[in-house]
C-alpha cells in the first residue's frame, strides 16, 4: 500500500469555475457556490482519491489559483514544482478557451521539460444554448496538447469527479513506470 | 575503513517523508545500491538518519536517482532538535545513471543527519545508498598501529641514533595524532592508549 502526493495545479481564466470545480470535489458533491467570490491567490484543497483495484492512493493538493491576471505572478511562486495540471476553461466562453494555450505556456515553461500528466476541462456543460466551444474542437486540441478533455458541470454536479480521477490515475501510472526504470539501473 | 550509516553498525533512519512499503526508508542504510527508498510525490523531501553514538565524519557519499538539490544538517542532540545546515549541493542529472556524489564534512560531529532534497529532475526521487568515512576511526586506527610498531621499531635497532630520535619523533607524532580527535567510544583505545604510551616512554627514555 502506498499514498501518493501530487500538487495539482488548478488554472484558467478567471470566473470559468475553478472553484466551484473544486469545492465540488472536495465536498462530494455536496457543496455548490452559489455566490461568486473571487480567489486572489491560491485556495488549498486536499483529497484523497483510491486508485481502482489496489489498495494505493493518491493525495490531490489542489491548488486552486486566481484566474485574474494581476494575481498570476503572485501564484506561480506558490505553484513551485507541479505534479499535475487541471486547466479549465468556459464552454460558453471562447475567449476562455483560447486562453488555455497561454495557460499551458506558462505552467510548460515551470516544469522545465518534466513530464506532467494533464486534463481539460470545459465547465458549464449546462447552459447548452450558450455554448461557444463545440466539444469536438475542444477534444482535438486537448489531444494535440497531450491533455484528457472532460466535459463538467459543477453546477448540476456532472463528472465533476472525473477529471480528478483520471489525473491521479495518470501520477500513478507515472510513479509505476519510474519504479520500473529504478529498477534496471540498481 | 568502517560504515557506521549501516543498520548493522546500529543507525536508523528514524524518518523519511515518504515511503512505499516495499521500497522503505531501510534500504539506504543496508549498503546495498541495488535496493532503494523512494519518495511518493511533492517536494521538498526528507529523512533522518540516527547514529548508535556520536560520530565524527570526514565524507558522506549519496547514491541517488534524479535529484537535483541535497541539502544535509547535522545535530548533535539525542532527540534530534536543533538541525544546523553543514552541506548543500546541486547534483548533476544522469540519465540511465545513479548519482554518486560526495561531500566532504571535515571531522564535523553529529548524532544525527537529516538529508533534505528540496527539488528533483523528475516528480519521483530515489536514494540507494549512503556511505560514511568516520574520521574519528580512521585516527584511532593508525594510532593503533603505530603504537604497536614504535616499541619494536625502536628496539629492535641497535642503531642508537635512531634510538636518539625517536623519543622525540614518537611524541611529536602521538600529539600531533591527538589533536586530529580523541578515538571512539567504541574502540576502547583510550585505555590501550594510556597504559602503551607510559611503558613506551618508560622504555625510550631509559637509555637516557
Amino acid at each position: 500500500m502506498v499514498k501518493l502526493r501530487a500538487k495539482c495545479i488548478l488554472v484558467g481564466d478567471a470566473s470559468v469555475g475553478k472553484s466551484a470545480l473544486s469545492q465540488m470535489f472536495r465536498s462530494d458533491g455536496a457543496h455548490f457556490q452559489k455566490n461568486y467570490s473571487m480567489t486572489a491567490g491560491v485556495e488549498l484543497v486536499v483529497k484523497s482519491v483510491n486508485i481502482p483495484d489496489s489498495a494505493d492512493s493518491v493525495e490531490l493538493f489542489l491548488f486552486d489559483s486566481a484566474g485574474k491576471e494581476t494575481f498570476v505572478e503572485a501564484c506561480e511562486k506558490l505553484w513551485g514544482q507541479p505534479s499535475v495540471l487541471c486547466l479549465v476553461f468556459d464552454v460558453s466562453s471562447e475567449v476562455s478557451f483560447r486562453s488555455c494555450a497561454l495557460w499551458l505556456d506558462r505552467i510548460r515553461a515551470l516544469c522545465q521539460g518534466l513530464q506532467m500528466p494533464g486534463v481539460l476541462v470545459g465547465n458549464k456543460s449546462d447552459l447548452s444554448s450558450r455554448r461557444e466551444v463545440e466539444t469536438a474542437v475542444a477534444q482535438e486540441w486537448a489531444q494535440s496538447q497531450g491533455l484528457e478533455y472532460h466535459e463538467t458541470s459543477a453546477k448540476e454536479m456532472e463528472n465533476c469527479e472525473a477529471p480528478f480521477l483520471s489525473l491521479a490515475q495518470a501520477f500513478y501510472t507515472l510513479y509505476q513506470d519510474r519504479i520500473q526504470t529504478i529498477q534496471t539501473l540498481a | 575503513m568502517i560504515d557506521a550509516a549501516l543498520s548493522s553498525s546500529g543507525a536508523q533512519v528514524i524518518v523519511a517523508a515518504s515511503s512505499d512499503e516495499n521500497y522503505p526508508p531501510d534500504n539506504i542504510i543496508n549498503g546495498n545500491t541495488e535496493s532503494f527508498w523512494i519518495s511518493t510525490g511533492m517536494f521538498p523531501q526528507e529523512f533522518i538518519i540516527r547514529f548508535a553514538d556520536a560520530v565524527k565524519m570526514s565524507l558522506v557519499t549519496i547514491h541517488s536517482y534524479n535529484v537535483k538539490n541535497l541539502k544535509i544538517e547535522k545535530s548533535t542532540s539525542s532527540d534530534a532538535t536543533d538541525f544546523d545546515v553543514i552541506a548543500q549541493k546541486e547534483f548533476e542529472h544522469t540519465e540511465g545513471n545513479l548519482q554518486a556524489n560526495d561531500f566532504s564534512l571535515s571531522g564535523t560531529t553529529a548524532t544525527h543527519l537529516r538529508f533534505i532534497i528540496t527539488s528533483g529532475y523528475d516528480h519521483f526521487v530515489s536514494v540507494h545508498r549512503q556511505h560514511l568515512v568516520l574520521r574519528s576511526v580512521t585516527v584511532g586506527q593508525s594510532l593503533h598501529l603505530f603504537l604497536f610498531l614504535w616499541p619494536s621499531l625502536v628496539f629492535s635497532s641497535c642503531d642508537w641514533v635512531l634510538a636518539g630520535i625517536t623519543p622525540h619523533l614518537a611524541i611529536a607524532s602521538f600529539t600531533c595524532l591527538w589533536s586530529l580527535g580523541q578515538p571512539s567510544a567504541r574502540f576502547p583505545i583510550s585505555d590501550i592508549t594510556s597504559s602503551l604510551l607510559s611503558s613506551l616512554m618508560k622504555r625510550l627514555c631509559a637509555p637516557f
